[in-house]
């Protein structure tokens, strides 16, 4: 135990617990901090947002044929109000433009109402005006949900799966993309910075000893050669530290982004652009990339470390690491933590993928142990 | 100079590089390979200039609206025997067909059909370039580029003299005609985007990567192996430093040239740009988006690719010279190497803080890092930020002699530090 201990203060210098908070700054500027300053982001955003709020508080987290009537009843409610607006104005009235559906067909060729178009959108931001139109959107897709629904599977096992959901009326929750999206543009870069300080923290671990010849020393001392272990331990410790830290301050910066009346929301909504294999709520979403997180970070400090065995200068351990990080973020994440459980992938391609990584990187080191054991200290 | 050879050596036979290397150039193929599907389609373009220039004037377009004419005639022939319709032009001839062409026509007359439909595109756009740009007002764009940043006071009033001095340029381009010159359409190949942006950017990262690697690792070879202590504690030894900076700059140069000169050499092996080299970089027919590619200067496409790569070497130097900087001051490559890269980000991000209504707002664009995020837009209008007509060149000044100051007072310091 006291080893472990020795061995997390190294790796929690302050050095590098100064240039991991830095790295994590500049991540955020960089890649995170847009989608949390400015969500929902933009104006049909906002609405969509505005509306769905709305519809949760009212319908809970789906909404059945009774509701959606409801839901019809609400959009004449707010057509009846841009109706109204719409007369109060004079310049409209010269223009003969008396109702909603006048205005929704307008000619915008025409300068003089596309004046009065863009007046309305962009100049004024007249709130109801931006809202019609993606109430009546949503109206068509719940009218169609079946038809639009089928239309997104591509071979017979995504069919089944499908009709499983309409069978259930899962695809009726109460959920949209305008979340979903926000929350898998912020989860890839996330990541990518916990793996990045995983990485930055852990590489160093036995090749200072071994740069330093300290090696020798620990194996000629009783422990011997076990340290080794102790240093997996302490390596899986200290990124479980990092990664955890790093989540609790992405959610409480996320939970600025508004969304926990969603949490128990189904995901496999018609209004959203996933299709899960599974039926999860957005909260069982989130705990599966948590969890997704953990299994890549460990499989990342074990890769680390097998790396740090291997360098004998830093720039051997640079030159490695350096390819295995950018195929990840680039390639690796798009598949493991972007659109989780998609049916775009094979049923149990998420799965297998996670045992495979969890397999090469424990197998590895059982090899690198055992090597360890024999090894000569002469060279 | 042994040990200037002997420190080359260090770099040229250390594997991790040379693997770098091989793996960046692969990477760099890769991108143009993915690309390379269209190539064939680009070979329209080669033959109208081979036959009428690239030039547009009122003798040329004659020439190739009858040509275009003529070919649209033998179209009409092929489809007459098979189906006895008649086209006015390719497009049309598509929409009556939206399920494929394979059934009725053989291979060749499918070739035929296809590059007769990329003429058309030439042939219409030619047609268009006047109107386009008489619509085109510099100054609007200024107030577009204003608003997009939310830039008030001084900043915008710079913003709206920068853009006062391009609308002259612009001017100059369209009486000397640059506009009018045939080149890959922009809209559809997207080639200027395929080679300055995707390409050049990758180079430009991977070169920046094997800078920051072979100079700190060259720099501090000495304390990786704990030599250090033989090396530098005579007073000849301390200037071995000198001596390590400049085989630094040459391996630098040597690996980025190896860089260029595959990928490039690859891309224009794939890509034929005969007859297109002195096309100036500002034609039309570059325009991707809605707004045309305008360069500062009278510039060639060879021109502009050859200043591009001179720009590249520039900052080299400057990214060698800061590595150089950092890698005396801290003795461990690792930390280096992230030290950079967080210098790199603070300069990416630090500019935002600076008040949108002062002059200081431009300061953070003159800087290399922010110089090399944009390379398709070197010596161009380039929005807000960097429409200067001396950017590039004020920037590569400013920091060369920057650096040459604290360079010098580093390796002062190091002189004298204990070690």
């Amino acid at each position: 135990m006291r080893i472990i201990i020795n061995e997390l203060k190294k790796i929690f210098n302050i050095k590098f617990i100064i240039l991991l908070v830095l790295i994590n700054i500049i991540m955020y500027f960089l890649f995170i901090e847009f989608e949390i300053t400015n969500f929902p982001n933009g104006r049909p955003a906002l609405d969509i947002y505005n509306m769905l709020v709305e519809m949760e508080d009212s319908y809970g987290e789906f909404m059945d044929g009774e509701e959606f009537d409801d839901f019809k009843v609400k959009y004449e409610e707010v057509k009846r109000e841009a109706d109204k607006y719409i007369q109060s104005r004079e310049d409209f009235k010269r223009a003969g433009i008396n109702n909603y559906d006048e205005f929704a067909s307008i000619d915008i060729t025409n300068k003089e109402l596309d004046r009065l178009h863009d007046d309305v959108f962009f100049e004024k931001e007249i709130d109801v005006f931006w809202e019609l139109p993606w109430r009546e959107e949503y109206i068509r897709v719940y009218e169609n949900r079946k038809e639009i629904m089928m239309e997104k599977s591509s071979n017979e096992k995504q069919e089944t799966r499908i009709k499983d959901i309409l069978e259930n009326d899962i695809e009726t929750s109460v959920f949209s993309d305008v979340i979903f999206f926000n929350y898998n543009n912020l989860i890839k870069p996330v990541v990518t910075t916990i793996l990045l300080s995983v990485m930055f923290m852990i590489t160093p671990i036995y090749l200072i000893d071994n740069k330093n010849r300290i090696n020798y020393l620990q194996y000629t001392s009783k422990i011997g050669r076990k340290i080794f272990k102790k240093k997996i331990i302490a390596g899986l410790l200290a990124s479980f530290i990092v990664v955890t830290i790093q989540f609790i301050c992405f959610f409480s910066l996320y939970a600025t982004n508004n969304t926990f009346m969603f949490l128990n929301s189904n995901i496999n909504s018609i209004y959203n652009t996933i299709i899960s294999w599974y039926d999860l709520t957005f909260i069982q979403y989130i705990s599966l990339s948590i969890i997704g997180t953990y299994i890549l970070a460990f499989v990342f400090t074990l890769t680390s470390m097998l790396v740090s065995t291997m360098g004998q200068n830093y720039i051997t351990v640079i030159g490695i690491q350096l390819p295995i990080a950018l195929f990840t973020f680039m390639v690796l994440l798009k598949h493991l933590i972007y659109y989780m459980t998609s049916i775009r992938y094979p049923k149990y391609f998420l799965g297998l993928s996670y045992i495979i990584l969890i397999l090469i990187s424990t197998i590895y080191m059982i090899i690198r142990w055992r090597r360890e054991k024999k090894i000569d200290i002469v060279y | 100079m042994d040990i200037r050879i002997n420190e080359l050596k260090k770099v040229i036979t250390s594997p991790i590089i040379i693997g770098l290397l091989v793996l960046f150039i692969v990477f760099n193929f890769v991108i143009i390979f993915q690309n390379s599907y269209f190539k064939d389609d680009l070979k329209v373009l080669t033959k109208i200039v081979d036959k009428f220039g690239y030039k547009i004037d009122d003798e040329m377009e004659v020439r190739f609206g009858e040509y275009y004419d003529q070919e649209l005639k033998k179209l009409n022939r092929i489809v007459n025997e098979k189906e006895s319709k008649n086209y006015n032009s390719v497009s049309k001839f598509y929409k009556d067909n939206p399920y494929g062409i394979e059934d009725i026509y053989d291979k060749e007359e499918m070739r035929f059909i296809r590059e007769l439909e990329i003429l058309e595109a030439y042939y219409y756009k030619i047609g268009e370039i006047d109107e386009v740009y008489s619509k085109i007002d510099i100054m609007e764009k200024a107030e577009y580029e204003i608003t997009k940043y939310r830039l008030s006071g001084k900043a915008a009033d710079t913003v709206r003299n920068q853009y006062k001095n391009f609308s002259n340029r612009f001017h100059q381009l369209i009486n000397n005609k640059e506009h009018k010159n045939l080149f890959f359409i922009g809209q559809v190949h997207r080639m200027h985007s395929l080679l300055f942006r995707s390409l050049f950017k990758a180079i430009i990262f991977e070169i920046i990567i094997l800078v920051v690697l072979i100079t700190a690792y060259l720099v501090n070879y000495e304390f990786d192996n704990n030599t250090e202590a033989i090396a530098y504690t005579t007073k000849r030894g301390r200037n071995l430093i000198l001596d390590k900076l400049y085989i630094a700059i040459v391996s630098n140069i040597l690996t980025a040239t190896i860089i260029l000169i595959t990928s490039l050499g690859l891309y224009f092996m794939i890509f034929n740009y005969s007859g297109l080299w002195n096309v100036p970089i500002s034609s039309y027919f570059n325009a991707e988006y809605n707004f045309p590619y305008m360069s500062w200067w009278h510039m060639s496409f060879i021109q502009y690719l050859i200043s591009s790569i001179g720009l590249i070497y520039a900052s080299i130097l400057l990214f060698t010279g800061i590595t150089f900087i950092i890698a005396t001051d801290i003795k461990n490559t690792y930390i280096v190497f992230f030290v950079f890269a967080i210098i790199f980000g603070l300069f990416l991000i630090v500019p935002n803080i600076a008040p949108r209504n002062s002059n200081t707002v431009f300061l953070g664009g003159f800087t290399p890092f922010f110089l090399i995020m944009n390379p398709f837009v070197w010596f161009m209008e380039s929005g807000a930020f960097t429409t200067f007509k001396y950017y590039e060149l004020t920037t590569v000044g400013i920091w060369l002699v920057l650096l040459l100051i604290f360079g010098s007072v580093a390796v002062k310091k190091f002189k004298k530090q204990d070690i």
